[in-house]
């Protein structure tokens, strides 16, 4: 009989190894492309009328009390504090009226839905259309789908001020180009793809990791080896460094099918096809570090021929990679940020540091570095409660997060 | 819901004053081993106290992790015969980031070679980070499990499984001078425990087994802050020397 226990144990063990999975996300965009088609583009302009503070006036508080709303190009996005939910929506103006059409996803679980939203003539679309005021009382309304109800659900949102902008200005810096795969965005994490969602998920600059290839490439992907989490190429496995660039060209795919950016193909990318203005390199192999600052060099060139106002750090996360940016002959020549400790901040004379947030808020320490003319972003911050009191009490210049959507609904409406 | 679960517990144990003379010499003659187990609800004699100690590991939940993470830790059990076919049973659990204890009761019946019962404890968790460079940081909550459990026995061996929810009433969470307070009844998920306890070597009982968490917020991953609203698997295997 002992042998019974023996036998429910295997079954046990059997049962454990299955491994928690997150649901999967449908991934929409509405009806975007018909709307774009028979809709004219916002000028900055009237993007500004159209972005600011809201407050949800229909029946339903899904969303919560108050959203941020932001204007840009063809693109309006809204963000909400509750459930962290980000709208993606693409329009224009058509007479006096803003039509817009995308989806809705709620990025800490698997929610999303079409939603389509306008500015009808009395409720704001004349002012825009004429290009006048600020847009207060201005009135977003429209219908959202979700996934637990049989029929649309109304959504009204009314401004009631411009959104918060801090003096010395403030990075929402979102983790891995954007998201991480688990928060399952429909783009992989550290992808050209999921560069250019960033901005639509709040981000106004990214944090991206670089690893090597065995030939010495530098390569943005986070892990050092291949796992189920980030690649869906059943031949991939073990150490990144392993396989040379060439190699991985052929055999990775990520997640969702993309390939394995180089640093330079990203920063490229994100220099010409964004409006990020920051791009913090998490540098993962020391070794390449004169390779990872001459490209950085080349890539802040880019910018400044293509008149972008950007940012590029070289990131200094550990003892390795600080002995080979020591021992480096491009050393000083390129901006730095440093997560270390401030002294060895002030030795480099780096531009940003970066300290972790489980330290806390270090008021006197985040002021002392302001004063030397340095910048201070904190990482990694995800809990709501958390953000809205680090951006009340503390004084960051920056914050890196995971929900680059959460930290843009505190931050744009300042529900501290 | 609390109240209600409470209210049932209650309303179930009543019949019990009446069968408790029954039951008592029903443990007498059906329980081989009356009182060497620890995690079984069948019932035992009155004031029968019996321990455990052993360690258990727990794999944190891979989408919060990303990689299998083990936690592992030194467990304690207890368990103390009550009147009526109740029982206090009680478990303490820590590696020095994650300390946890609980204590409740439960009341069973028995039906030959199984006996059913319910039951309800409370717990409290303390993580504290202080210690590991680069963390300022500590946590506390408090927990209830209401639970459901049964019971079989086959000649030496006695398998148990038991089902609990997890309501978290309070947690407060703190970074340096920053603290987060929140006191609601929230349910956080539940979880399946199937668990062995037979004889192991000479005279020595062992029990161990698995508890099958889902939760969307387990508390051994306190200092991972997790986002997600999905409730997520995290496995504990635990084993333990029945003293």
């Amino acid at each position: 009989m002992k042998s019974f226990g023996v036998i429910l144990a295997s079954m046990v063990l059997i049962l454990s190894s299955c491994i928690s999975e997150l649901e999967p996300v449908a991934n929409l965009s509405g009806n975007a492309d018909s709307i774009l088609a028979i809709t004219t583009p916002i000028d900055s302009t009237r993007r500004s009328i159209i972005s600011g503070v809201y407050v949800v006036d229909s029946p339903s508080r899904r969303f919560g009390d108050t959203v941020a709303v932001q204007s840009r190009g063809s693109l309006i996005t809204i963000f909400t504090v509750k459930d962290v939910v980000y709208f993606a929506m693409r329009g224009g103006l058509r007479d006096d009226s803003v039509l817009l059409s995308g989806y809705w996803r709620g990025v800490q679980g698997p929610l999303t839905g079409v939603a389509q939203l306008s500015i009808q003539p009395g409720e704001g679309g004349s002012d825009i259309a004429a290009g006048k005021g600020s847009g207060k009382g201005l009135i977003l309304r429209g219908e959202i789908d979700v996934p637990e109800l049989d029929r649309p659900e109304p959504l009204v949102l009314r401004k009631i001020e411009k959104e918060f902008e801090r003096l010395r200005g403030f990075q929402i810096i979102a983790h891995r180009g954007g998201g991480r795969n688990s928060e399952r965005l429909g783009v992989s994490e550290n992808t050209k793809e999921m560069m250019f969602l960033s901005p639509v998920l709040g981000a106004t600059g990214i944090e991206i990791d670089i690893q090597s290839t065995k030939d010495g490439v530098p390569i943005v992907f986070h892990d050092p080896t291949f796992t189920s989490r980030t690649v869906r190429s059943p031949y991939l496995i073990g150490k990144v460094s392993n396989y040379t660039y060439k190699n991985l060209q052929t055999l990775a795919r990520l997640i969702y099918g993309e390939r394995i950016p180089t640093l330079e193909e990203a920063l490229i990318a994100v220099i010409d096809k964004t409006e990020l203005s920051m791009i913090w390199l998490d540098v993962k192999a020391a070794h390449l570090t004169d390779s990872i600052i001459g490209i950085q060099k080349r890539a802040i060139e880019h910018a400044k021929f293509k008149g972008r106002n950007i940012r590029i750090l070289f990131g200094i996360p550990d003892d390795d990679v600080l002995n080979a940016y020591r021992r480096s002959p491009l050393k000083g020549t390129s901006p730095v940020l440093c997560e270390l400790d401030p002294h060895i901040v002030r030795e480099l004379d780096a531009d940003v540091w970066a300290p972790r947030f489980t330290l806390g808020l270090q008021k006197e320490l985040v002021a002392e570095m302001q004063k030397e003319g340095r910048d201070v972003y904190v990482w990694t911050l995800d809990d709501t409660g958390f953000m809205i009191e680090y951006l009340r009490d503390g004084d960051f210049d920056g914050i890196l997060t995971n929900y680059p959507t959460l930290l843009a609904a505190i931050f744009r409406t300042r529900i501290l | 819901m609390i109240r209600w679960f409470a209210l049932s517990i209650l309303i179930l144990s009543m019949p019990v004053a009446l069968q408790a003379q029954d039951s008592e010499t029903s443990v007498n003659q059906d329980s081989i081993y009356p009182s060497r187990y620890v995690y079984s609800t069948r019932p035992v004699q009155i004031w029968d106290f019996k321990a455990a100690i052993g360690g258990a590991i727990t794999l944190l939940p891979q989408p919060l992790t990303e990689s299998p993470v083990p936690a592992p830790s030194i467990d304690l059990r207890a368990r103390l015969g009550l009147p009526l076919n109740f029982m206090a049973f009680g478990r303490a659990t820590s590696n020095i980031a994650t300390s946890f204890v609980q204590s409740g009761l439960a009341w069973s019946f028995v039906l030959g070679d199984f006996s059913a019962g319910a039951g309800w404890s409370a717990a409290y968790m303390y993580g504290n980070l202080t210690f590991v460079d680069g963390f300022n940081t500590s946590q506390h909550r408090w927990l209830n499990y209401p639970m459901v459990t049964g019971t079989a026995r086959f000649d030496e061996v006695i398998l148990t499984v038991r089902i609990e929810a997890e309501l978290m009433t309070s947690l407060t969470k703190r970074i340096e001078t920053q603290t987060i307070v929140s006191s609601n009844n929230v349910y956080t998920g539940s979880s399946v425990t199937i668990a062995v306890e037979q004889p192991f070597w000479k005279n020595t009982q062992v029990l161990f087994g698995t508890t099958f968490s889902f939760s969307s917020n387990p508390y051994q991953s306190w200092f991972l802050y997790n986002t997600f609203k999905d409730r997520l698997l995290s496995t504990e295997f635990f084993m333990a020397f029945i003293l």
